[in-house]
């Protein structure tokens, strides 16, 4: 057992580790060798079961699944259910020792084990049932395997189930198709493949039989397991299958990783640690005071067990778990879907959160964000376009521009009249994303872009391809010019070669050294900004050489087989040069206000992506993720500077760093970019993160940003973009993609943090009062006070409300301007809470318990002095005239009518005090009357308690059921003073807190 | 506890925690000698006398009778307000109640009628038939309503109506089982009427209203004839209109339970 958790733990080692693969720098014929294939004939029948046999099915393993069995036991005795059962059994043992001992046991204890174990199982269900709900990982997974795929097997192809391709096998891929396994590309036709769940970048890649790059990512002629042939067809042979393949890889590593535990689970674990260690003190010493006392063995262990088991908290594990479920319904309302609800208060003390780019800060769409023309580059947005309206309205140069971009553009809106009829930006397009960005742009500057091309028909085009990187048309113009038009568009090095001349304020003057200057300085600027910059040119082709009607020969075959040999019969060079258009995947709205409110709450915000470091950096400055004004080269630089405070980092260079380096550099930098990253490599960073004791949040929305997702505190997916594998892996998920929503995540997750600290405060409180009652029956022998059901009554009755109301109360002070709360040191439950709740609250309200005790007794004739000593002939069934101070003889009913009417006495006194203790709790700083009564589910529950007090000791046959008597109406007075002076004393604390801090009022009794 | 009266419970009557249960007050019952505050078992060997401590002889019964009514023998020096009662009606007796005086329980009655229960005659445990007193339990301001009628006398009692037992809350013991009545094959009672079949308390005695040397009327039941070496439960009932019973074994009110076991 043991040996298997650790080969599974090195297998996951393994995975951390980049993936090994080196097929795509061989020469093609090698990987046949290697894999005992050819691309003719492909692997035969016996070949390939053989290798099926060995390396087994092409098909992502299931982990091990917990039986749910297990799960659910998990929440029945996981941490605090654990004390509760001890609790519960330790009941148990007291209850058998008095039977057997006792001539005439009480049922208390077994009434108490009984209730425990009943919320036990309760919460247990509870839990159970929220966690059922998630962890579906592996599942997700399945929807990226394919479902059929084409193999050449003994030089036929055929369609086998993809589960049985093994490595070597030649398979062949049309467009539409799910790759089935990682392969290496023999032959390609226009194939695209978009690698969004690998890299998260939306956009298809080009993939091709040439070896461009080191980064299997990146090179051209390696095509993943579970991509997608956007466009184009291609056959390959099969390198890697099964858990093998990339995705295979991240799946297995997703599903394997283990988290630790959550922050509020540690404080839980504490919580239960200190309230276990008083329980467990004050129990022994009691015990042994007893044995002092001249108790039997039996007495004092069966007063040890009470005495351990009155501090359990009953209620508490109910009001955490509902608390916890409220904050999550109201964070879901606000587009934060919650998955884990321990996962809230960990969105309040997260420390670091590294976010993704594409579609989280940004808005997974490109858009033109500059333009330059007559040397000046402006700014494309709607609003300064109406400022320089005029400016464009006369530059002959924009409305070159304008016509450039608007003709030679492939990109149309979806015909359909109801997509038209919306406003632009949310039109529903065809095409290639930075086509559709300039497509808007125009649609929304100039207007009817359909309209225009009609009138101005293109006569002839030659398409994009990657090779040429530009695309050209050629149009007859309306505005009465009988030459026909050619524009250009495309990559800005490639077009500068092709121009010989520049249009500059409505004049064509010769392209120059100066305007070449000029022209290398708008495009340093843009591409700095990580924008993508495309050039425009035009040119009119002389009417003698090509009049109308000429036949243009765009040499369309040959294009395509050659694309280097460019045979035109027109000239695609001499152009005139127009100006250059700059695109963004803009970062969306509320960005960059969410990673201010991120920063002055104390988090801070690394930027993990796949993505360019240009483009990554330039993000980074926009949304202010970067506040160095530095150049991007310079933050590059910066890396393995320790005093500079941001850095751009690339994927490669952080493959090199080894763990201390990489320590270094998340603990010397604050401002970080992760550029170019891999899908481990973004685990490695959480993993390093959380060495350094930070509280990790992810954001993330692809497939490859599931191990991070899975591996941080809190994981938190995208729920529009996001991919299914990452929503499974997360805990929380942003319904509306809105990075700003987690700022709300954050704010809730510390609300209910202080608010958990004031409902433990709260039900703390009550725990004195219904301890002190057995300990005073012990030691001075004074009938019992409070019995067990009635404590049970407070705890698990009139308490609960009042706690879980605490969880609706508003912050105290603007807790998004205050550093997230150091684990290490601020505790859910402190014993500076625990000695206000007990020592102070607690103390008053069982003083005014006792008061009202006295009271009833002395009333009924018992005056205190006749009490003291009296337990053993009270308690006797035996004795039938206990005389009380006026004479009276009782017999045993008619005292423990009396008795149970002290408790009921005692109980009502609790729940008044508590009023007050409720209200003093709302707040831990702030003056109640400046915290004020706007908590309508905390007034409410005031009353609720106060109905449920009066319900469970008027109404007949349920006070009967509880032990419980109806009270004389002058009794409920009689806790007031108490209720008067419990306000009064936490005003003047709170008073003193505010004006001295630091004071020793401050420093004890602050939690 | 200065703002509670020291000698009138604030809570009377039906308004009183005696009344929770019962809806009107109810009072106990109660027998001597007990001398185990756990335990209501009489138990000893006849033949077997000894003192305090050892459990087995019938000493610690005899000598805590005698306690108790040392209490009546003795002479009230210290507040001296009991007064003779005999014959006198209630009408006139209840204001000098609230004035502090009580009636009087002549121990001698006892001796009087030459009854077996008296301590020279060791309340004849060691003659195997114990003598068990009883008493009612002190309630402030209640009174009996006594039977004013045979019609309104249970059934067992009708036969030995007398005008007299308007003045009594009477008292019987039994079995508490068949088993126990088989056991049981002769009971006396000695009190003030001296019916010797029938026990009774005198409604002279109540009210009782926290009176000074107050004394709690008497009743010996003598256990004349009852079966050895066994185990009899032995349950007494007073009598009266305003008394309950309940046979519920958790709530006992108006009788009174012990076991008898005599070697």
């Amino acid at each position: 057992m043991f040996r298997e958790k650790l080969t599974t733990r090195k297998n996951l080692e393994a995975l951390k580790h980049e993936i090994d693969l080196d097929e795509h720098k061989l020469s093609i014929n090698e990987v046949y060798r290697r894999y005992g294939t050819s691309p003719a004939m492909g692997l035969s029948e016996e070949r390939a079961s053989v290798i099926l046999e060995r390396d087994g099915p092409n098909d992502l393993t299931p982990i091990r699944r917990t039986p749910e069995i297990v799960r659910l036991a998990k929440n029945m005795f996981g941490g605090f259910a654990m004390l509760l059962w001890i609790g519960a059994v330790l009941c148990f043992i007291a209850h058998f020792l008095e039977l057997y001992t006792l001539d005439d046991p009480q049922y208390d204890n077994m009434y108490l084990g009984i209730a425990l174990a009943s919320v036990i199982i309760i919460t247990g269900f509870f839990s159970y049932h929220q966690q059922a709900k998630s962890s579906k990982i592996m599942e997700s997974f399945k929807y990226l395997v394919p479902q059929q795929a084409c193999v050449v097997r003994h030089g036929k192809s055929r369609n086998i189930n993809p589960d049985k391709i093994v490595v070597g096998d030649i398979v062949e891929i049309q467009r539409g198709n799910r790759i089935p396994a990682d392969i290496r590309i023999i032959r390609a036709h226009g194939l695209k493949v978009d690698n969004s769940s690998l890299t998260g970048e939306c956009e298809p890649q080009v993939r091709g039989i040439e070896y461009t790059n080191d980064d299997i990512l990146e090179t051209r002629n390696l095509a993943f397991f579970g991509t997608f042939a956007v466009e184009g067809s291609c056959i390959g042979v099969v390198i890697r299958t099964g858990d093998k393949t990339f995705i295979g890889r991240i799946a297995n590593l997703t599903a394997g990783i283990e988290r630790g535990h959550t922050p509020i689970a540690v404080e839980i674990t504490h919580f239960i640690r200190i309230i276990t260690i008083i329980a467990v003190v004050v129990g022994v010493i009691f015990c042994i005071c007893s044995l002092f006392l001249g108790y039997t063995y039996v007495e004092a262990v069966v007063f040890l067990i009470s005495i351990i088991v009155a501090q359990v908290p009953e209620g508490l594990l109910a009001t955490v778990t509902v608390c916890l479920t409220l904050t999550a319904q109201r964070m879901a309302r606000k587009n934060c879907l919650v998955k884990n609800l321990e996962a809230i208060e960990t969105l309040g003390s997260t420390t670091v959160i590294c976010t993704d780019k594409t579609g989280t800060l940004t808005q997974n769409q490109m858009t033109v964000a500059h333009m330059w023309f007559d040397n000046h580059i402006i700014d494309s947005d709607i609003d300064a376009f109406h400022t320089q309206s005029n400016y464009i309205k006369y530059s002959h140069c924009w409305s070159a521009l304008a016509r450039c971009a608007t003709l030679c553009n492939t990109a149309t809106f979806t015909d359909d009249p109801n997509n038209l009829s919306k406003p632009v930006l949310q039109r529903q397009c065809e095409g290639d994303a930075s086509e559709i960005a300039i497509l808007k742009c125009m649609e929304d500057i100039t207007g009817n872009v359909s309209n225009y091309r009609s009138i101005n028909s293109k006569v002839c085009e030659v398409q994009f391809s990657s090779s040429n990187r530009y695309q050209l048309s050629i149009h007859s113009t309306d505005d009465n010019d009988e030459r026909y038009l050619l524009v250009m568009k495309g990559a800005p090095e490639k077009i500068i070669k092709n121009c010989s001349t520049i249009y500059v304020d409505g004049c064509e003057i010769e392209f120059n050294q100066f305007w070449k200057t000029q022209y290398e300085t708008a495009f340093k600027e843009l591409s700095n900004h990580g924008e993508r910059v495309l050039a425009f040119a035009d040119y009119r082709l002389p009417l003698n050489k090509y009049p109308r009607g000429y036949e243009f020969d765009c040499d369309t075959i040959n294009f395509h087989v050659n694309p280097y040999f460019e045979h035109f019969n027109f000239p695609t060079d001499g152009l005139r040069f127009l100006g250059l258009i700059s695109l963004i995947d803009p970062p969306r709205v509320n960005v960059a206000e969410a990673v201010q409110k991120c920063r002055s709450a104390g988090i801070r915000l690394l930027m993990i992506t796949g993505d360019h470091p240009l483009t990554a950096a330039a993000i980074a400055r926009y949304t202010g993720i970067i506040t160095d004004q530095d150049t991007t080269e310079q933050l590059i630089e910066n890396v393995f500077d320790n005093n500079a405070r941001s850095c751009v980092i690339h994927g490669s260079t952080l493959k090199t760093m080894n763990s201390i380096q990489l320590d270094n550099l998340i603990k010397y930098h604050q401002e970080i970019v992760f550029a170019r990253t891999s899908p481990q490599q973004k685990l490695i960073i959480v993993e390093t993160c959380q060495r350094l004791g930070e509280i990790v949040a992810v954001t993330g929305d692809g497939v490859n940003d599931s191990p991070a997702l899975k591996k941080a505190d809190i994981g938190i997916a995208m729920g529009i973009t996001g991919s299914d594998v990452s929503k499974q892996a997360s805990d929380m998920i942003l319904l509306d993609d809105n990075f700003a929503s987690i700022i709300t995540g954050i704010e809730q997750g510390r609300i209910i943090f202080d608010n958990l600290k004031k409902s433990i405060c709260y039900t703390l409180s009550s725990k004195i009062p219904e301890l002190s009652p057995f300990l005073l029956y012990m030691i001075f022998q004074i009938p019992l006070p409070l019995g067990t059901i009635a404590i049970l009554c407070i705890d698990l009755g009139t308490d609960m409300l009042p706690a879980i109301s605490l969880a609706y109360e508003r912050a105290e002070s603007d807790i998004m301007k205050r550093p997230p709360r150091d684990a290490k040191t601020e505790h859910l439950a402190t014993d500076r809470l625990i000695s206000m709740s007990y020592g102070q609250l607690g103390m008053i309200q069982a003083g005014g318990g006792f008061f009202v005790y006295t009271i009833v007794m002395a009333e009924n004739g018992f005056f205190p002095s006749r009490l003291f000593g009296l337990r053993k002939s009270w308690d006797s069934r035996s004795i039938n005239d206990l005389e009380d101070s006026y004479g009276q003889e009782w017999t045993y009913e008619q005292r423990k009518a009396l008795e149970d009417t002290c408790h009921t006495a005692f109980f009502v006194t609790v729940v008044i005090v508590q009023w007050t203790v409720l209200l003093c709790c709302k707040s831990r700083r702030n003056s109640l009357f400046r915290q004020g009564m706007s908590n309508h589910v905390l007034n409410m529950s005031i009353i609720f308690e106060t109905l449920l007090a009066i319900l469970i000791s008027y109404t007949p046959y349920i006070n009967r059921g509880l032990m419980m008597y109806p009270l004389k109406l002058h009794w409920w007075f009689l806790p007031l003073p108490f209720t008067l002076l419990v306000l009064i004393y936490d005003e003047w604390r709170k008073w003193i807190i505010r004006k001295y801090p630091g004071s020793i009022i401050d420093q004890e009794t602050s939690y | 506890m200065a703002i509670i009266d020291k000698s009138i419970p604030p809570y009377r009557g039906n308004s009183s925690v005696f009344a929770l249960d019962t809806s009107r007050p109810n009072p106990g019952f109660d027998f001597r000698p007990q001398i185990s505050i756990e335990k209501t078992l009489i138990k000893y060997r006849s033949s077997y006398r000894d003192s305090w401590g050892d459990h087995k002889g019938w000493g610690v019964y005899k000598e805590q009778l005698d306690q108790y009514l040392a209490y009546y023998t003795e002479a009230d020096v210290q507040y001296q307000q009991a007064i003779d009662c005999n014959g006198v009606p209630i009408e006139k007796l209840r204001p000098q109640f609230y004035q502090g005086k009580s009636c009087l329980f002549d121990i001698n009655i006892f001796n009087k009628s030459e009854t077996p229960c008296v301590t020279q005659r060791n309340f004849q445990y060691d003659r195997g038939c114990p003598c068990v007193l009883l008493k009612l339990n002190k309630i402030y301001d209640w009174e009996p309503i006594t039977y004013q009628n045979a019609a309104q006398l249970p059934e067992q009692f009708k036969a030995l109506w007398t005008s007299k037992f308007s003045d009594y809350i009477l008292v019987q013991c039994n079995g508490e089982n068949d088993v126990d009545q088989d056991f049981i094959y002769e009971i006396k009672y000695f009190s003030q009427m001296n019916t010797k079949t029938i026990g009774e308390f005198h409604r002279n005695f109540v009210p009782y209203v926290n009176q000074d040397g107050y004394r709690s009327p008497l009743v010996f039941v003598y256990f004349k004839r009852i079966g050895t070496n066994v185990l009899i439960n032995v349950e007494c009932r007073a009598y009266a209109q305003n008394i309950d019973h309940n046979d519920n074994l958790e709530y006992r009110t108006g009788s009174v339970h012990f076991e008898l076991i005599v070697e």
